[in-house]
């Protein structure tokens, strides 16, 4: 059915779904702005350990997100293209740190370390030498910033994964085996052949990692704690902020957060010709 | 000299089981069925697969146990399989670059010319044309300078003008470069725009080889006979008559087989469609067959007519758009068919 000489009833009904999407979640932003007044943002900007949170949320989400393609181009290219016993279990295993809740993750580090450290009083040799490498980097990373890039890790390196991997599904094999014959050993067909048309998929997933690692709150405060000024991330800000009564300086936290996270997303949708993220494709 | 011998390779339930040799400088077709194994016994001779068994040889070297890079064997794949985040000039320098020559350098704008890309050199490969797309693989394949050709039904998918036009550069370059070509299809007609000689394969095996006019007029089995789209291949049963002696049935068909020297009883036989004499009028010819039939439909194929009847077991007769008998003839007209008894051909 056409409603006018060019929209269709179903481009308004699909037109109508997204713009109501929308709109909620404008919504919710205008809520926010409307609960802030100029004197929490003069707060947040003159905050010493808010600027501090800043920096340290900027600087740990980052270097999770370098990590987690760094682990999961190798991981998803070997699910995507090499089929072998077991390869159903791994997989299920890596999805399993994206359906899991985050805290059970932050409790799992938590006991880790714990267990390393009950390893390290026993009185056989491997435990003990494995234990006490255990608590060793549990000392490391409990409660210290490496905690947090550990954690972040943790929750978002399945979402790399999961996004390069598709990347790499669509992708021929045959491209590779095109290019052994052209001269490649299989080490250069990929970085030459197979990888370079991964790269909307690899920055896609780069996304997702960051975007998972810049908002997460739980499980880094279960790990490394919520300290002011040592452990704290914007997320955590926020919680801290709303714990001593200052909804107005948590909620101008949270629009920071908001317009950081939205000026990434729209530097990196512009950036890359991705189908998954980007908008070059379907000009 | 390409020698394959004794090359096995499996993949589940199927087995490829290949005995070849190829001249050099040779045009080598091979024909086969969807399934039939050509893909996988190219993939075999680049090294993309290994072998169970057996070996394959280039002149004096054995190069079964070497690498793809090093087997110096151009493959341009089925849909040739373009590099997507290179351009066209990118494509084409591919493997000059793997193998350190000069970075961009003349080579490609030559191997552009000769196969008339040169005006895409520097395009994306998104959108280019079917024909355009095969072009350009042929010349990343060229570029490495290899001393075989594999060509996977390079131009399957392009339309008619496009295969002769892609067909034409293949055979030249073949010629130009003086290297044994591999060219693996399922049609005849592509294989007779080409072919020095053709092989046909089937379930993993070349059952027969010879140059395309020994294949189609002897075939050795009627998997060859189907593979080359052979017309009036009529599978009938053998029967004993007291007055005529041995008779081959095949419907309406009744072949005395006295005059034949057929000794083995083979289930099926093959009448070159060129080999039946259209008449207006009963004839009763000696040593041939002689039978009454309808003209249902008549259609032009190149130089000829192809004529189709309605009784006589989907025969199909093929006369020269300059036979006078082609004339006159109309669809349901009454004719008399005149199959030479020494034309008829016996295949497994």
């Amino acid at each position: 059915m056409r409603v006018g000489r060019n929209i269709s009833l179903f481009q308004i009904e699909t037109h109508a779904a997204l713009w109501l999407l929308s709109g909620a979640v404008l919504c919710l932003i205008m809520a926010d702005i409307s609960y802030v007044d100029l004197e929490s943002v003069q707060e947040l900007l003159r905050s010493k350990e808010i600027r501090y949170a800043i920096r340290l949320t900027l600087l740990t989400s980052l270097l999770t997100t370098v990590l987690a393609v760094l682990v999961a181009v190798p991981s998803a290219y070997a699910l995507s293209r090499f089929p072998f016993k077991g390869v159903m279990f791994l997989d299920i295993l890596v999805d399993l740190l994206m359906v899991v809740p985050v805290l059970v993750i932050g409790v799992s580090l938590l006991v880790f370390f714990r267990v390393g450290s009950d390893l390290a009083a026993s009185r056989f040799g491997l435990p003990q030498f494995l234990g006490n490498r255990v608590a060793e980097a549990g000392n490391f990373f409990i409660y210290q910033r490496p905690g947090i890039v550990l954690v972040q890790f943790f929750c978002s390196v399945p979402f790399a994964v999961r996004t390069i991997k598709a990347a790499f599904d669509q992708i021929d094999p045959r491209t590779e085996r095109i290019a052994m014959t052209l001269g490649c050993t299989p080490a250069q067909a990929f970085f030459r052949a197979t990888l370079p048309q991964a790269k909307p998929g690899i920055f896609a997933g780069a996304i997702l990692a960051w975007a998972r690692a810049f908002g997460l709150f739980g499980p880094v405060s279960i790990v490394a704690g919520a300290v002011r000024g040592k452990t704290e991330v914007l997320s955590t800000s926020i919680y801290l902020e709303i714990s001593i009564g200052r909804l107005e300086v948590a909620l101008a936290i949270s629009l920071l957060m908001m317009a950081m996270a939205f000026a990434a997303l729209l530097i990196l949708r512009l950036g890359v010709k991705s189908t998954v993220f980007g908008m070059r494709d379907r000009a | 000299m390409i020698r394959v011998h004794g090359l096995k390779c499996s993949v589940g339930q199927f087995r490829l089981h290949i005995d070849l040799q190829i001249r050099d400088s040779e045009y080598f077709v091979l024909l086969g069925m969807s399934g039939a194994g050509k893909t996988m016994f190219l993939e075999c001779l680049c090294g993309l697969r290994p072998l169970s068994e057996g070996a394959i040889w280039f002149d004096s070297r054995e190069i079964s146990q070497t690498e793809p890079r090093s087997r110096r064997i151009g493959y341009v794949p089925q849909d040739a399989v373009l590099f997507q985040h290179l351009s066209v000039a990118g494509n084409l320098g591919f493997g000059r670059r793997i193998r350190r020559s000069a970075h961009l350098d003349p080579e490609v704008i030559r191997v552009a010319e000769w196969l008339g890309i040169h005006g895409l050199l520097k395009r994306s490969v998104r959108g280019l044309s079917g024909g355009e797309c095969q072009r350009v693989a042929l010349g990343r394949a060229l570029m490495t300078q290899p001393e075989i050709l594999l060509l996977d039904e390079p131009v399957s998918a392009l339309d008619e003008w496009n295969r002769r036009s892609v067909c034409a550069v293949l055979r030249s370059v073949q010629e130009t470069m003086n290297i044994p070509v591999i060219h693996v299809c399922h049609s005849r007609s592509e294989a007779a725009m080409v072919a020095g000689r053709i092989g046909i394969m089937h379930a993993g095996e070349i059952v027969q080889t010879g140059s395309l006019d020994e294949v189609e007029s002897r075939p050795s089995s009627q998997i060859v006979a189907r593979v080359m789209g052979l017309d009036n291949v009529l599978e009938g049963t053998w029967s004993m008559d007291p007055v005529l002696g041995k008779l081959f049935r095949t419907g309406r068909l009744v072949l005395p087989v006295c005059a034949l020297a057929e000794p083995a009883e083979l289930p099926c036989c093959h009448i070159p469609p060129s080999a039946i004499v259209i008449r207006s009028e009963a004839e009763g010819q000696k040593e041939c067959l002689n039978l009454d039939a309808t003209v249902s439909a008549i259609r032009g194929d190149g130089p000829n007519w192809r004529v189709a009847f309605k009784e006589s077991d989907s025969l199909v007769a093929c006369l020269s758009r300059k036979d006078p008998a082609a004339q006159s003839l109309s669809p349901g007209q009454r004719v008399y068919l005149v199959v030479p008894l020494e034309s008829v051909q016996w295949i497994r």
